[in-house]
């Protein structure tokens, strides 16, 4: 393929100093936001790179990843109005009738997520469908909800351990795998530690009143690993709000603020998240695991139902543990936990830190390529991949 | 009232210095109050499976009195120094981190939250772990089973205190937990400590 190009890089390559100077060399973005734009993976670490899928493109990277494989935000539908139960019921409905032929794999994690995933299944399947299905977890995941996992899955499911879990080609030959994302990015997890200290500015104005967001964003919330500075947040919120008003779907409160980072951000570095656990590389590793790795909230009904209900008492509440209240309610209405309702808080699923990722940057023709090896055309190509 | 609670305890001692309470962030008060570090420890893991609780050291706080805070009020208390808490992190059911409260204050807690049945719970579960503490302390093997293996003896203690943790980690209902306890007790525990 002659005209070869970045689609994605690992934000943290460009942290090089041959990288770093290679973008600024090639960049109009001036060097001082660049510094900042890399800012970013302190402030959600948890993101492999920030593309935007919405809205005029604010950051020095091309969002190539999001045109070539149809990432970009649907379109707004002020008039949307599924109930997210209705949505999750349909989803179940949906995937069975696509993916048929396999085995399933569900990732399942204990947290609110892929424990809606196994609610629906067990809620839409009829028992005897359930032989199909395997359950991928660990200890972890029965200590994050043991009531659900000793009633329901252990009883139900065949289950296989995670921590022992490698994704390669063999694996997606013969099953399709299943997780909880990007729930996360429906909803605004960057905000769960405002909705534990200071829950009474989340619905404060963005562009009226955004002096505490600033703050926060400045001092880092609980979980960020560094304060990133009063400058950054400056940069940050000025970067996003561009963004914003370029574009016509509400973003009005601090939540608001939260939830479309996540959403338009930081969708696309989680779709390519798991990859860090895939042990092949070949150019038709990452179609096979395009083809065959479902992420359940990955819908248009979905991303229409999040743009429509960023309100108190559906995506949140007043205490954290109605983060996600939506969600959670569709697990209540299944077990009956009450505990679980009532005081589950979102915890980071990831219990499993990955090796050193074998690839780092990946091409669009699927080739996927490596910093230590493939430096020199990792630097050929990356002029052209910013902006 | 808490007090009547067949397994209450008030939790606060002029005997001990420190007094550890278990937080819970939700409804930003604290369920119990122990000066045993060690029972604190012990709870936090077996109510794992209802909620997370967050271990407090109260006696760390500038305004703490000996007297300040027992089981009958502390889901009134709350505590100043909440950035130290880590909300969104993967909890480590196991770890021993202890935060220290830097000011002791009144509950945010809504008034709807009633609180009084995981209480009495959490009272059972601590009483139940005291009596277990109490057990080993005559049966204690652990010195000699770092280097004994003796193929066949089964160690009856340890598998009934197995068994009465996995029962309090997993219940949800008190009278039945407690009378499962007694139970595996009546059977096994007593006896086998008697012949000792």
């Amino acid at each position: 393929m002659d005209n070869k190009k970045i689609l994605f890089i690992n934000h943290d390559c460009l942290k090089d100093p041959e990288m770093f100077d290679c973008v600024i060399a090639h960049s109009q973005y001036p060097d001082s936001d660049w510094k900042k734009f890399l800012k970013l993976q302190k402030f959600n670490s948890g993101t492999p790179g920030s593309y935007v899928r919405a809205g005029t493109n604010v950051f020095p990277v091309k969002n190539d990843l999001i045109t070539e494989l149809g990432w970009q935000c649907p379109d707004y539908d002020p008039e949307f109005s599924k109930p997210f139960a209705d949505i999750t019921d349909q989803r179940c409905q949906d995937l069975r009738t696509t993916y048929d032929q396999k085995p399933w794999l569900i990732l399942w994690s204990g947290g609110i997520d892929s424990t809606v995933v196994v609610a629906s299944i067990l809620k839409n399947f009829a028992p005897q469908e359930l032989s199909r299905i395997k359950i991928a977890c660990n200890k972890l995941s029965v200590y994050e909800n043991p009531h659900f996992f000793y009633k329901y899955i252990e009883p139900n499911f065949e289950l296989i351990n995670s921590s022992n879990l490698t994704l390669n080609n063999e694996l997606f030959k013969n099953h399709v795998v299943i997780d909880g994302e990007p729930a996360d990015q429906l909803f605004a997890s960057r905000m769960q530690d405002l909705l534990f200290q200071h829950p009474a500015c989340l619905t404060k104005n963005i562009r009226t009143d955004p002096d505490q967001l600033l703050q926060f964003l400045s001092t880092g919330t609980s979980d960020s690993i560094v304060p990133l500075g009063g400058k950054w947040a400056d940069w940050f919120y000025g970067t996003m709000m561009t963004n914003i008003d370029s574009q016509d779907i509400p973003v009005v409160d601090y939540h608001d603020f939260y939830w479309w980072y996540m959403f338009n951000i930081t969708w696309a570095g989680i779709k390519i998240r798991n990859l860090h656990f895939h042990s092949d590389s070949t150019a038709e590793s990452l179609q096979v695991y395009l083809n065959n790795f479902v992420h359940w909230f990955d819908t248009v009904d979905y991303q229409r139902w999040a743009m429509t209900n960023n309100k108190i008492g559906i995506k949140y509440g007043t205490n954290i543990a109605e983060y996600k209240l939506v969600a959670k309610q569709y697990i209540y209405d299944f077990d009956h936990n009450e505990w679980y309702y009532k005081f589950k808080t979102k915890k980071n699923s990831i219990s499993r830190i990955p090796d050193k990722p074998i690839w780092d940057c990946i091409l669009n023709d699927f080739t996927w390529l490596n910093l230590k090896a493939h430096r020199q055309e990792i630097l050929n190509l990356l002029p052209s991949h910013v902006t | 009232m808490i007090q009547n609670f067949e397994y209450f305890v008030w939790g606060n001692t002029t005997e001990h210095r420190s007094l550890y309470g278990l937080y819970n962030a939700v409804v930003d008060c604290f369920i119990l109050v122990t000066p045993s570090l060690g029972s604190a420890n012990k709870l936090k893991t077996i109510l794992s499976s209802r909620y997370e609780l967050i271990l407090i050291e109260l006696s760390s706080a500038d305004n703490f009195t000996p007297n300040l805070i027992d089981n009958t009020v502390c889901t009134n208390w709350s505590f100043e120094g909440k950035n130290q808490i880590k909300i969104g992190m993967l909890c480590n059911y196991f770890d021993d981190e202890v935060t220290q409260a830097d000011i002791l204050c009144v509950s945010s807690r809504p008034l709807q939250w009633q609180l009084e049945s995981e209480q009495e719970y959490a009272l059972m579960c601590q009483h139940w772990i005291n009596f277990i503490k109490q057990q080993k302390q005559y049966t204690d093997t652990e010195k000699f089973d770092k280097f004994l293996s003796l193929p066949g003896l089964e160690d009856d203690l340890l598998k009934v205190t197995s068994e009465i943790y996995r029962t309090m980690y997993l219940g949800q209902n008190l009278q039945q937990v407690d009378q499962h306890i007694k139970t595996l007790i009546g059977d096994k525990l007593l006896n086998f400590v008697q012949e000792i």
